[in-house]
Parts: C-alpha cells; structure tokens; sequence
C-alpha cells in the first residue's frame, strides 16, 4: 500500500502545463492529467523537464471544465478507496455521479465542447457521461425538437427508399 | 459553434447504441443526413413496435405503439409510445414493412405511408377489388373491416422500381397486388385459396389452404403463382409464415409427431463362448461348436438397452462358464407407436425422458395447434 493517499507525507506534487488551443497555461497535477489516456500514453516518452502539452482542439473555456472534471474523479477515487480499505459505509460513488449528473447538465453547445474534448482526449468516463447525455437529450422528441435542440439544419431530402 | 450534425460517426454511432428505445432510434435517423448514415453504417438491432388499433371512438390523432426496450433486465419492459399521426387519423392499418404501415380510411382509399418520414403514397381504392361482398346489410365500416384481412409491402432495393402492395381478400381468399398510383386492384387467379403471404429475400411466397407452397411472380404481367415443393412437415398447418425458431421447433415436433414416428435402436450381435455344460442351462438361438476347442459359440440380436448388466447375469447364470462379446450390429425399428401409452416404446421414451430430467410423457400433438 506504498501508494495509498496521505497527505501529510505526500511529496511535492510533479505538475504538468496544458496548453488550450487560444494559447492559456494550465498547471495542473500530474495524476489528473493522466485521467487523459492521450496524455498517458505520450507521457512516458516525454523529458521530465517538458511536461507540456499543446492541446490544439480544446479551447480554454472547455479545458477549464475538464480539468474540473478530472480534478473531482481523482480526488473522489482516493476518497472511495481510502474508505473501502478503512472498511467504513461510503456513499461516494453515489455522490460522484450525482456531481457528474449537475457536471454534464450544460447547454448543448457545451456538452457539444465537452465531447469532442473527451473524445479528443481520450477520457473514457467523461466520454460516456457526454454521449449518455446526448442520448438522454435525443429521448422522447420528435426529428424537428431534436434539430432545434441540437442546432441542426434539415436537410433530409425526404427520401422514400429509406425504409430499412 | 457547435456542429452536431458534423461530429465524427463513432461518436454517432456511440450515441445511437444509447438511445434506449426504437421509436428514439427512428427519430434520430431521420434528422438530418449525418445522423442517417451513421445509422445505416452502424445499424443497431432494434426491437420491433407494435402498432396499437386506435378506437373507434377517439378523436385524437394520437396512435400508440407498444415497444420493447433494450438492456439486460429491462428487456421484457414494456413501453408504449405514442405517436401525433393526424394523417392517418382513424385509418385501419392492415399492414406493415419497415417503418412503412398500409392503411384504409374511412372512404375505403388506401394508403402507403411512413410513419416517421411522413411520406404518403396512394394505393388503389378497396372499392375496386373485383372480388366485392355484394351483402346490403354489410355497411362501408363493416366492409372496410371485412375486406382485407393483410396486405404485404414489398419495398425495392432499386429506387427505380416501385413497391408493390400485395392484399388478402379475407372471404374469397383471393389475392390482389396494386402499386402507388395504380387505378384499380389487379387479382391474381390461377392461385387457390391463400392463407397467407410473406415477402422474404426479395421473393414472395404465398401458402394455399391445399396446403401448397406458391412462389408469386408479381413483376411479370400478368402476375403468376408457381408452385414450389417444400416439406409437408413444413406447410404442416398451413401457417408456416411469421413463425420464429420457437415457433418453428414446435411446428417441426409437430410435424414429426404427426408423421407416426417410431424408435429405432441400436442392436448388439451377441457372441457367446462357453463350454458345453454350460449351454445346457441357458437358451441359445443357433450354436456352433468352434473347432478344435470344448467351446461352442452361441450368436444372438440383443438391444443395448437391455444390454447393461447382461455379462454379469450370464456369468452368474453360467457359475463364470460363459463369455459375452457385444459389437453393435445395426439399427432396428420398434413396431410399437410411442405416442400410445402402455407401449414397449412408450415405457422406453419415458424411461429416458426420466433419466434426462424431462416431463415423463410425449408432448401430444394437440399442444402444437393453433388455438383459434
């Protein structure tokens, strides 16, 4: 248990720089950077000194609220886990994806950054909570509520064919 | 700005997989060309809706729809959808193909229409059926109830051809084809009494109350019906169509029972060693001394089933004289039906059902009948 979370014997945090495509600097930890498996997977092969990434598609509004989200799973997962090896009742996970839930209840142009940011970035849970939404947002409307929704133009040429 | 329309297929089609019932997944096809494509380049199995009748009296445009949900223990979950159909208010529906459903108004014009694209085609009038119920006391509403009792769709790969509507008279059993814009019904003739017909791979086969199988050449002109030879096991009550694999194995069982099935079971030849003294207190069949030895052989036909613990039983009978060699032989029928209780084979299929843990008797034909 070397890794367990203790705070007061934690060394200094590594950090790394992200960079949004509108050129501003994010410091952020190291693990909540990692929540990104693109970030993961070039992170072995970077020089320690040059922990920074350019982040051409994710525009700082939107990198902001997923620094966020990142922020929050790491932290509630050292919660979760602290409290399941202390063996104490936790409701954790329900509080998590509570926040999730109000995280992801955003405008569709929003929800819209904020999936193609974690698609860009590769972060699985943030992916899933993103599409859910939009699939949760597609629920019960007709075509033309879900183009106005979303911001769509119609241009379906009515096409008969397309039956199945 | 955000582009919902451009964002890239797998997302798409991610999001397609989510959306948790057939009426969201039609809608989402059909909002704009992007979301089409995705849902034709990552189709999603889809839970078919049932289309509820609309009551007489209703005068909302609504129509429900009963749908099944997707996902592990919500899947038997039923869900009804409804639908504004002011189109096809009050319209009997008498078929269906894909998203497209054929309807009858009140004036007796039928319809092509898709429910979800709104597209609306018109078939001939039932009115020109020339198979009418010439019956006064049958009013239009009757008639329009009475008249048809389904019509198949069939919708073309090639957008260039036309779909084609193929209709059941319900009384005279005739059937009827028109396509979008057509005048009046055509009916086929040389085809007797149609119980019912299917469109499947492109081909439309029609079964007959002489429980024949039909292929109906609808393209040519005038439309022809050749008869196709299938197993009669397979046509065995005439409603073959629209049965799925549970239903199909109880029409196959069905068939085979009905066929008077017997057992056949395995044979041994039974080769005997033994010494003279021996043979004197058990019963043989045809012996023959093997040269040069005290021993003489005994041949006889032994079913397995009565084979199990036969060697111990001969040598007890014999005090250890004799030696029994079994190799199978061939099959043999037993004579008796296993469907009548009391029977050699009855006792046989109820011993083995027992041992397998099924119910001790043979399913009765009866069971397999459609209940009408």
């Amino acid at each position: 248990m070397k890794d367990s979370f203790n705070p007061s014997i934690e060394p200094p945090k590594k950090t790394v720089t992200l960079v949004s495509s509108d050129g501003y600097d994010f410091e952020v930890e190291e693990e909540v950077a990692l929540e990104s498996q693109v970030i993961k997977d070039g992170f072995e092969d970077k020089a320690v000194d040059d922990r920074e990434y350019l982040l051409f598609n994710v525009h700082s509004d939107t990198l902001e609220l997923i620094i966020k989200y990142c922020e929050k799973h790491v932290s509630s997962r050292k919660s979760i886990s602290a409290a399941a090896a202390s063996s104490s009742s936790s409701n954790g996970e329900e509080a998590l994806k509570e926040w999730d839930e109000h995280f992801i209840s955003v405008d569709t142009n929003t929800l819209y950054d904020i999936l193609m940011a974690a698609d860009y970035l590769n972060i699985k849970s943030l992916l899933d909570l993103a599409i859910q939404k939009v699939a949760d947002t597609i629920h019960g409307r007709s075509p033309e509520q879900i183009r106005k929704k979303f911001n769509i133009e119609n241009d379906s040429i009515i096409d008969p064919w397309a039956s199945e | 700005m955000a582009d919902w329309s451009g964002i890239p297929e797998e997302l798409l089609s991610l999001i397609c997989q989510r959306l948790d019932s057939f009426v969201d997944y039609l809608q989402f096809k059909v909002v704009c060309k992007s979301w089409r494509c995705v849902s034709y380049n990552y189709p999603v199995p889809q839970l078919p809706l049932l289309m509820l009748p609309q009551e007489n009296t209703s005068s909302a445009s609504r129509r429900s729809f009963l749908g099944l949900t997707r996902g592990g223990e919500e899947l038997d979950k039923t869900k009804v959808y409804e639908l504004d159909l002011p189109e096809i208010h009050q319209h009997r529906c008498v078929g269906a193909a894909g998203n497209w459903i054929v309807t009858v108004d009140m004036e007796l014009d039928m319809h092509i229409f898709n429910l979800f694209s709104k597209v609306h085609m018109n078939l001939p009038s039932q009115s020109t059926f020339n198979t009418q119920i010439h019956d006064p006391t049958i009013n239009q509403t009757q008639s329009r109830e009475l008249m048809v009792s389904k019509v198949v769709l069939t919708y073309p790969k090639d957008p260039s051809e036309d779909f084609i509507a193929v209709a059941i008279h319900t009384v005279l059993k005739k059937i009827a084809i028109a396509r979008p814009g057509d005048k009046t019904w055509t009916t086929i003739q040389n085809i007797p009494c149609v119980m019912d017909v299917i469109y499947f791979k492109q081909q439309l086969y029609g079964i007959c109350a002489n429980r024949k199988l039909y292929i109906l050449d609808i393209k040519s002109d005038p439309p022809k019906a050749s008869e196709v030879n299938v197993s009669y096991s397979l046509i065995l009550h005439g409603y073959v169509f629209g049965v799925r694999s549970f239903q199909l194995q109880g029409v196959i069982y069905a068939s085979q029972i009905t066929g008077k099935p017997r057992l056949v079971e395995p044979i041994y030849l039974v080769e005997i060693q033994a010494p003279k003294q021996a043979l004197e207190r058990g019963s043989s069949l045809g012996e023959v001394q093997i040269q040069g030895t005290p021993l003489y052989k005994i041949q006889a036909y032994l079913p397995v089933i009565e084979s199990f613990g036969f060697s111990s039983q001969l040598s007890a009978e014999t005090s250890g004289h004799a030696f029994a060699e079994c190799v199978f032989d061939h099959w043999e029928m037993l004579t008796s039906d296993p469907l009548e209780a009391g029977s050699v084979a009855a006792t046989l299929v109820s011993e083995i059902h027992r041992r397998k843990g099924l119910k001790e008797q043979m399913t009765p034909r009866s069971e397999f009948e459609d209940k009408l």
